[in-house]
């Protein structure tokens, strides 16, 4: 099954990319984009209530990936502009050997905690529990009354591959399980490495190791949580979106609006703080845009729309679109969720000093701004708004709304703190240009 | 040079303390100890100093665990210090009060828990605080940037940080680098800037990722070796067996959270982990159970049931006879 998902996934993205960008950039497209192909599948399988068997996911996925083909067609008439070679960074040998460390920390982190058994609480209720039951009950649930599942009402592109490859195999394997996982997290990272390393590759090691090396981060590299699966593909997502802005190809902002739809699947998060924040830099880059906005017409219409998918299932089966339902948007004013949030960010170790870092380089930026002093590159300036978006909101669910509680006691906050963290890692890596470090 | 220096600073570290202290295992808790103890009592003490030296007389071995509490009161099962004072007559015992990162060089509040076997309480004739040297808070400081964060299933909410003599040193490190950002600006040292804060978070990243390492060779060690897993233990190995032996339904006897259920309720689904009549019990870190005479009796339920198996965590599985 992992085969088919990479095969389908892999045709969409030499289909969108011509090799444009190398073979290596479509392969590490495969699994991701499978997963979103698998993830429709698994939904149109539910919605017409049949079963989830091999056959069932095969045929869906199967129709699924023409149909996607089908979409990618008008993108295969715009004609390929030559990719721009960018000014690659000198960046001293210690950056480089601190970053290689790092990355492999994390990655000897990760393929361990993998191959261990599933350990952490959430996942042995909500996310690989759903994807057990699912499988054992050949359907996807949505009816958490028996208390086995919790949380049902999420997305499920997660639980969707977890299912997907775990078919073929008489008995529900945990290490597939998380396996899939650490493959689909890898795909994801290594796509965006190979989109940052146009700066230069020890460049793009240093800004892999920015993100990767954020304490909770590298934790969650172990599997099993969606928090790293919805960072990644918000991640690949913001990376194509930027390839866009460098290249002005309309095929970037094709596969960025398949990497949201893909985040949006995959946690509830995904529609508030990537969805919302994506349509609101893209009318700020079509208000600013001179000239025709023709060819952007359909990348971008088809983004908005293919992500709107979930919420539309959403409301067919009658789920909430929030974890906590009406209770997360109502407002709660709870006074000591403040110093709990800037002991989370500013004291704890889950960030490391990530959040003094960024308000040092915001700091400099801003004076460097102001005097003429630092250059910044203005076609990414716009996508820091993304991260900065994502970190209000986020702000606004921890310290006006009941989710404050979570807060507190130390659940959930943090975690979600690791995608604005990551966004505006990124933004900032392109939007920043030091000749040199 | 640098080794010896380094062995310098901590060989005073290794003599230190009469008695043999670690922290407390995440996989202990004090209501499990209390329960086996034959009596128990708690004291609030004060003071300052990096050893704590107590005048005691007691007939069995007493179980001590220091606390060190927050201002609030509260206090870090991670943090707390576990030792055993031997039995005797006015015997003298040291507790090496450093292992904890939550020591400080200034006075610390303290929760003492004493449990013992014996009926007899102990007669403590006095405590006393002995003042840390230079050299040993030295050789202290080095020795909390060294160690390893706790893991446990809420790492993957929050991590608690590095602490050194007490000290949370994110705040340290960060407001540092802040001011360091502001004298880069004044003195004009643009071109410092960006190389200055990169390569302070790429330091503070690596450090954690010596605790990545750390884990990934514990934890993939312990499951090779003994079949347990951190806070997981023996689950997942009992659940695989569950599983083999095709059981309908389980019980789980076990003191603590929800966690030990819903771990083993996904490891072994479809078997249903309830009450009622189970086809099978689990024992796993409970303080309220017996088995005699093939009658396992657990929370005030009692079934009759054959031992199957026994695990490396003191965890047992048995299948209840119908």
């Amino acid at each position: 099954m992992t085969l088919l998902l990479l095969a389908e996934g892999w045709i969409v993205a030499h289909r969108l990319l011509r090799k444009t960008h190398g073979h290596m950039l479509e392969a590490l497209l495969s699994l991701p984009l499978g997963a979103l192909i698998n993830v429709f599948a698994i939904a149109v399988l539910s919605l017409l209530s049949i079963e989830l068997n091999a056959l069932s996911i095969i045929g869906s996925n199967l129709l699924i990936a023409t149909l996607l083909l089908i979409s990618v067609q008008p993108l295969y008439k715009t004609k390929s502009p030559i990719p721009s070679s960018e000014v690659t960074l000198k960046v001293p040998l210690i950056f480089t050997v601190v970053s290689c460390f790092i990355l492999a920390s994390s990655l000897v982190y990760a393929v361990s905690h993998t191959l261990l058994p599933t350990f952490h609480y959430d996942s042995t209720t909500n996310w690989n529990m759903r994807s057990k039951v699912s499988y054992e009950r050949a359907e996807v649930i949505f009816d958490d009354s028996d208390t086995l599942v919790s949380k049902s009402q999420y997305p499920f592109l997660y639980h969707s591959l977890q299912i997907t490859v775990n078919e073929f195999s008489p008995r529900w394997s945990d290490k597939s399980a998380n396996g899939i996982h650490l493959l689909l997290t890898l795909s994801l990272l290594g796509a965006l490495y190979v989109l940052l390393s146009h700066r230069g590759k020890s460049y793009g090691l240093i800004v892999m190791a920015l993100i990767m090396g954020i304490p909770l981060l590298t934790l969650h590299s172990g599997q099993s949580y969606a928090d790293i699966t919805l960072i990644g593909f918000a991640l690949v997502c913001l990376s194509a979106l930027l390839e866009y802005r460098k290249e002005d190809d309309t095929r970037f902002l094709f596969l960025s609006g398949l990497m949201l739809c893909s985040a949006v699947w995959t946690k509830s998060d995904g529609l508030f703080f990537c969805y919302i924040p994506w349509v609101i830099v893209m009318s700020v880059i079509l208000v600013r845009k001179s000239g025709s906005i023709a060819a952007l017409r359909y990348p971008i219409g088809y983004s908005v729309l293919l992500s709107l998918s979930w919420p539309l299932f959403a409301i067919v089966k009658k789920l909430s679109l929030t974890p906590h339902g009406s209770s997360d948007s109502a407002f709660t004013l709870n006074l000591e969720a403040i110093p709990a949030f800037s002991k989370a960010l500013f004291v704890t170790g889950s960030f490391g000093i990530y959040w003094y870092a960024l308000l040092s380089i915001l700091t400099g930026v801003f004076i460097g701004i102001k005097r003429g002093t630092i250059a910044v590159d203005n076609r990414y300036l716009i996508t820091v708004l993304w991260g900065l978006i994502a970190l209000a909101g986020y702000m606004g669910v921890y310290l006006l709304t009941s989710n404050a509680e979570y807060l507190i006691i130390g659940q959930s906050f943090d975690r979600q703190m690791l995608l604005p963290a990551s966004l505006l890692t990124l933004s900032l890596s392109y939007t920043l240009i030091p000749r040199r470090l | 040079m640098w080794i010896f220096t380094t062995l310098l600073i901590l060989i005073p570290q290794a003599l230190a303390g009469d008695v043999p202290v670690k922290l407390l295992s995440e996989d202990i808790t004090i209501e499990e100890v209390i329960s086996h103890s034959v009596s128990n009592a708690q004291a609030d003490i004060k003071g300052k100093g990096d050893a704590m030296q107590l005048t005691y007389s007691v007939q069995e071995p007493l179980t001590v665990f220091v606390a060190f509490r927050k201002k609030d009161g509260a206090f870090s099962v991670f943090n707390t210090i576990q030792t055993i004072l031997p039995a005797g007559i006015k015997q003298e015992a040291t507790i090496d009060l450093t292992i904890s990162p939550q020591w400080s060089i200034g006075e610390n509040s303290f929760r003492l828990f004493f449990f013992s076997d014996s009926k007899q309480g102990a007669i403590f004739h006095d405590i006393e605080f002995i003042d840390a040297t230079t050299g040993k808070t030295l050789s202290t400081a080095a020795k909390h940037l060294t160690m390893i964060q706790p893991y446990s299933p809420a790492s993957y909410h929050r991590l608690p940080g590095l602490r050194v003599l007490g000290i949370p040193m994110v705040p340290v490190i960060g407001i540092a680098m802040l001011l360091a950002v502001l004298l880069l600006l004044i003195l004009k040292k643009k071109h410092l800037l960006f190389p200055f804060i990169i390569i302070v978070a790429l330091a503070c990243h690596a450090r954690f990722s010596l605790d990545a390492l750390y884990y990934s060779w514990i934890h993939t060690n312990e499951w090779l070796r003994n079949n347990t897993y951190a806070t997981a233990g023996s689950l997942p190995a009992i659940a695989k067996d569950l599983l083999a032996e095709d059981a309908s339904s389980a019980y789980l006897c076990h003191t603590g959270t929800t966690y030990a259920k819903k771990l083993l309720q996904y490891h072994a689904f479809p078997v249903l982990i309830t009450g009622g009549t189970p086809s099978h019990i689990v024992v796993h870190r409970s303080i309220d159970w017996s088995y005699n005479d093939s009658v396992l009796r657990c929370d005030g339920q009692e079934f009759s049931a054959n031992l199957l198996e026994t695990y490396n965590d003191g965890s047992a599985l048995y299948q209840a006879q119908k």
